[in-house]
């Protein structure tokens, strides 16, 4: 995986580690995309080094009597894509704003 | 997971249940993180809702939803499946026989040789013998024929009367036609040619559901009437003909408004009603004309008392009735031919109305010929198999120490199978596109080489069915080849080998043991190869010995066959006189004359039935005997003595007394013990029935080529019954070829609107009549001597193998004083002991096969003392010197080198 432009998606769940929300059922909640979209993307962000994944304690686990959770950390190269990734983003919603303003009312 | 476990849960909890089925498709090196992580999730979730109290339905089907989600998430992971065993495995393979190029190039050779040969003859099988004739429902036709078993004639056509009877009789056929070819002139602005006519009744086209390219074919109702009768022509009613697609080509110039044009047929003319497309080839690829054919109108002019039964000419072909099998029909056909020889014993006692698959009719002759070659192929690919095994039992060996490391670092034996089969899989694919790569083109020389009697070549192409018995056989090949290497390895005894190095380890027991039983079967193989090809040889030498009773060397032959108005009798024997007195003028020419049918040539001839003079006339169903017609200058011209009486002469004209020649057998036959000069012969010949003076006897000569016997025949003089079509016969000085274009120009000058046929040397024609045995000779000799080679080259790697491997023990030999003569006899012995069994088991196997090669084998027994001998002591001798350079090089070792390897 190269470390090209992040999709929508991927920035999204990027954006939704860093903020904390570290498994993969809580990303889905947060973000509000499909399973389907989330867990190939953390699979990209963590080939592509952005985020590292770790098992949780085994004994947390056994408490509770299921497999250990895996969650997802940043790395210092994903808190710079994010960071990239939300700068572009913004400007892209900007130009789209103003592109909306500029069409004339007959038009719209 | 355990299944009962997965059943209880997907009642229970049916979102994890999902997740362990989707896993299923997940690559197996990440399913197991996989499965947990999404299971982890889902039971945490599952758990945090219970806690909150909040675990209704709602959040269920919640759950469910999402764990289906996982399905997706799957799916995305498919690529990777790109990394799992096979394709490593396939990587792997692909790259270890890339490292070890000469290994890969020769098996796949080998291999490719083997399967492009079985590619190449079932190609051939699969057109002729098994894909279906270009017919709508061919399975359903059949060929209805006339036997009498207790006059030992088979496979006649019924008569015109029977076949009447048979087509107005209810029940019997959905639909049935008759036919039967014979010559036709085509003349107008191009040079005159004579073409073959098939002359077919109405139903003919209904029959077999043809239709034609262009234009129509005929109608019942078109064709009714029209009448024509063989030898020449007569015709009233519309004349419409159907064309074949060559014969538009050729002359008509594939012209667009060839339907409706004209063509002059035998003096008149005829309008194209429809042409055929290319394929169609009933009832023979040659003919050329379908003429409609009125069997009431044609026979009914002749004889008074309806269609005549006794001239058993016609060629039947029928559609069985819808939901009836051949069995059934065959049944009703012969309750059938018993209420004819009932009604008209006569003509019908003791005759058999009996059916024949179309298909079997038109290919039968070449499945024998065909099967032969599939055998003679399969057996070649077996030896390759053998060899390619033998090669990769080798390797195997060599790489013991990297199986040794590879199950030390974990790899199941599982695992190291089926690497290696992966490898053999790889190998034999390769060698399968090479082969196929090799039948494309080999096809293209078998059928330029093929004799010209194999029917359906045209169709010949590597269709589907091809395709996939090649990459069955491919895979079985790769299976056969690498099974037992692959075993071998798995089973590598980790310790051991990797203790001593893996050298050890190829003197192995039963690797051994198998490598000897692959030896042993390679020349047991080549021994029925050699054998098969060693009986060819032995019947193609007694068949071209074979006296055929004249001189074949320097005849030219020439067919003509006069019509048209203007010749009646007497024009036709002058006619032929002055040809042959013409011929006989032309430098370099020895001798002139003609006959009826031409020794070795495909005329047909008439056989009529004869009694003494004096004696009452035989039953209709009596002996025949062949009737030819012949000028006097014929037997001279050929070169057949008389022996005795004497040859026709110019007195015996058309007012004096009938005179005929007998053959020799035909003579002792009639007048066993007396001399048949003088004597005379009732002969029932359509002129009527008298009797005939014997003037001479003739020696005995094979007419229908060398294969056949002689025939008792009846000479009759052409002054005596001007015949229309004859064969003149030129005794050359020189090279008859070279007479080609005075002989034809002199047939010429004489009637240009007569055309002259086939041309042809004697030595032609006999070439042509003995050509399928020589395709068979020429080709099992090939792949004998393939297999041969195959099976030595096996021999020789095997036996190098043992000697590398043993070359400790030889060593240690030496060094307690074995002489390298002890050691050459030990090394030759253990190779020969081998070759031995190969030959001995090769014996036997060929006695119980070769009994299937009988109907191609003429004047050899299929178990020939001498070509059993000369086969095996052949090979020993092979197989000797296969034996004896490993064998040397065995004496060279040095006891030093191979001692101090300890």
């Amino acid at each position: 995986m190269g470390r090209g432009f992040l999709s929508y998606a991927a920035a999204a769940v990027l954006q939704a580690v860093a903020s904390g929300y570290q498994y993969g059922f809580d990303i889905i909640d947060i973000t509000g995309l499909p399973g389907g979209t989330v867990y190939p993307a953390l699979r990209r962000l963590e080939g592509a080094g952005y985020v590292t994944s770790k098992w949780e304690k085994h004994s947390i686990a056994q408490a509770e009597q299921r497999p250990p959770r895996k969650y997802y950390e940043m790395t210092r190269a994903g808190h710079e894509a994010l960071a990239e990734a939300v700068k572009r983003y913004r400007l892209l919603e900007q130009t789209l704003l103003d592109k909306k303003r500029d069409q004339k009312p007959s038009r719209a | 997971m355990p299944v009962f476990s997965l059943r209880k849960q997907f009642f229970t909890r049916p979102h994890l249940w999902l997740i362990a089925v989707i896993g299923v498709i997940v690559p197996r090196r990440l399913r197991a993180d996989w499965r947990q992580e999404w299971e982890a999730e889902l039971r945490y979730r599952e758990r945090l809702l219970a806690e909150w109290d909040r675990l209704d339905w709602r959040n269920k089907i919640e759950l469910l939803r999402r764990s289906a989600s996982a399905f997706w998430d799957a799916l995305v992971l498919q690529p990777h499946r790109l990394e799992d065993e096979m394709f490593q495995d396939l990587r792997y393979g692909a790259r270890m026989l890339l490292k070890h190029k000469g290994f890969t190039a020769i098996a796949a050779l080998t291999l490719a040789l083997g399967i492009g040969a079985n590619t190449a003859i079932f190609s051939v099988v699969n057109s002729v013998l098994l894909n279906p004739l270009p017919f709508e429902q061919s399975d359903r036709l059949v060929m209805v024929w006339d036997d009498n078993a207790e006059l030992d004639r088979r496979h006649e056509g019924p008569s015109p009367g029977n076949y009447q009877d048979l087509r107005n009789a209810p029940g019997i056929f959905a639909a049935s036609a008759a036919w039967y070819v014979t010559a036709r002139t085509l003349t107008g602005e191009q040079d005159a040619e004579q073409v073959q006519c098939a002359l077919v009744t109405p139903d003919f086209f209904t029959t077999l559901r043809a239709q034609a390219a262009s234009g129509s074919v005929f109608s019942a109702a078109q064709t009714e009437g029209v009448a024509v009768t063989l030898a020449t022509q007569y015709v009233s009613g519309d004349r419409l003909v159907v064309i074949s697609d060559a014969l538009w080509r050729r002359r008509l110039g594939a012209s667009r408004d060839a339907v409706g044009a004209t063509l002059t047929i035998n003096g008149t003319d005829w309008r194209v009603l429809g042409i055929m497309p290319p394929q169609f080839a009933m009832p023979e690829r040659e003919v050329d004309l379908w003429a409609p054919w009125d069997l009431s109108r044609t026979y009914g002019r002749n004889s008074a008392g309806g269609l005549p039964r006794n001239n058993r000419l016609l060629r039947i072909v029928a559609r069985l009735q819808p939901g009836q099998t051949p069995e059934q029909t065959q049944e009703r056909l012969t309750a059938f031919s018993a209420g004819l020889a009932e009604q008209h014993p006569k003509e019908n006692k003791g005759w058999r109305l009996r059916l024949t698959s179309l298909l079997e009719e038109r290919v039968g002759k070449t499945r024998q010929l065909l099967l032969l070659l599939l055998a003679a192929v399969a057996l070649a690919l077996l030896i390759a198999c053998a060899n390619v095994a033998g090669l990769w039992l080798a390797r195997a060996a060599a790489r013991q120490r990297e199986a040794a490391v590879r199950a030390a670092l974990g790899a199941t034996r599982a695992r190291l199978l089926r690497q290696w089969l992966t490898e053999s899989l790889l190998l034999a694919m390769l060698g399968g596109a090479a082969g196929l790569a090799l039948a494309r083109y080999g096809l293209t020389a078998l059928l330029a080489l093929a004799p010209a009697g194999v029917p359906r070549l045209d169709e010949v192409a590597i269709d589907r069915r091809v395709l996939l018995f090649t990459l069955a056989l491919t895979v079985l090949t790769g299976l056969f080849t690498g099974l037992f290497p692959a075993w071998r390895n798995a089973r590598t005894e980790l310790a051991t080998t990797l203790k001593e190095g893996g050298e050890k380890g190829a003197t192995h027991g039963a690797s051994q043991r198998f490598r000897q039983a692959l030896v042993v079967a390679q020349i047991a193989l080549s021994m029925v190869a050699l054998i098969g090809a060693g009986l060819l040889t032995r019947s193609f030498a007694r068949l071209i010995a074979v006296e055929p009773g004249f001189d074949t060397s320097n005849l030219l032959t020439l067919h003509i066959s006069l019509n048209g108005p203007a010749y009646r009798q007497a024009q036709t024997t002058l006619y032929y006189q002055r040809l042959l007195e013409r011929l006989r003028a032309l430098p370099g020419v020895v001798a002139a004359g003609a006959v009826s049918v031409l020794p070795m040539g495909v005329d047909t001839d008439f056989e009529r039935p004869y009694w003494r003079a004096g004696e009452p006339e035989p039953s209709a169903a009596a002996d025949k005997v062949a009737l030819r017609i012949a000028t006097p200058e014929y037997f001279p011209a050929l070169g057949i003595p008389l022996l005795a009486g004497r040859n026709f002469t110019a007195q015996d004209r058309a007012e004096t007394p009938a005179v005929i020649l007998i053959s020799e057998s035909f003579a002792s036959k009639v007048w066993p013990g007396e001399s048949a000069v003088g004597k005379q012969l009732m002969l029932d010949f359509p002129r009527g029935k008298f009797a005939y003076e014997v003037v001479g006897v003739t020696r005995d000569i094979r007419y229908f080529g060398l294969r056949s016997k002689p025939q008792p025949e009846v000479f009759i003089p052409h002054a005596q019954f001007p015949f229309l079509p004859m064969n003149v016969v030129v005794r050359t000085a020189a090279d008859p070829l070279q007479l080609t274009g005075a002989a034809r120009q002199v047939a010429r000058d004489l009637d240009a609107t007569q055309p002259v046929g086939k041309v042809n040397t004697m030595e032609q024609l006999i070439q042509r009549s003995i050509a399928p045995d020589r395709f068979a000779l020429a080709l099992l000799s090939l792949l004998a001597l393939l297999a041969l080679l195959i099976a030595n080259v096996g021999i020789y790697s095997a036996l190098s193998y043992t000697v590398a491997a043993r070359a400790h023990e030889i060593g240690v030999r030496m060094a307690l004083g074995a002489t390298s003569r002890d050691v050459l006899r030990l090394a030759l012995g253990q190779g020969m002991r081998l070759a031995l069994m190969g030959i001995a088991i090769g014996l036997l196997s060929a006695c119980a096969l070769t009994r299937l090669m009988r109907p191609l084998l003429f004047g050899v027994s299929a178990t020939d003392p001498l070509t059993l001998s000369v086969g095996a002591l052949s090979l020993a001798l092979m197989a000797w010197l296969a034996c004896y350079l490993p064998a040397r090089r065995a004496t060279k070792v040095d006891p030093l080198v191979a001692l101090r390897h300890e």
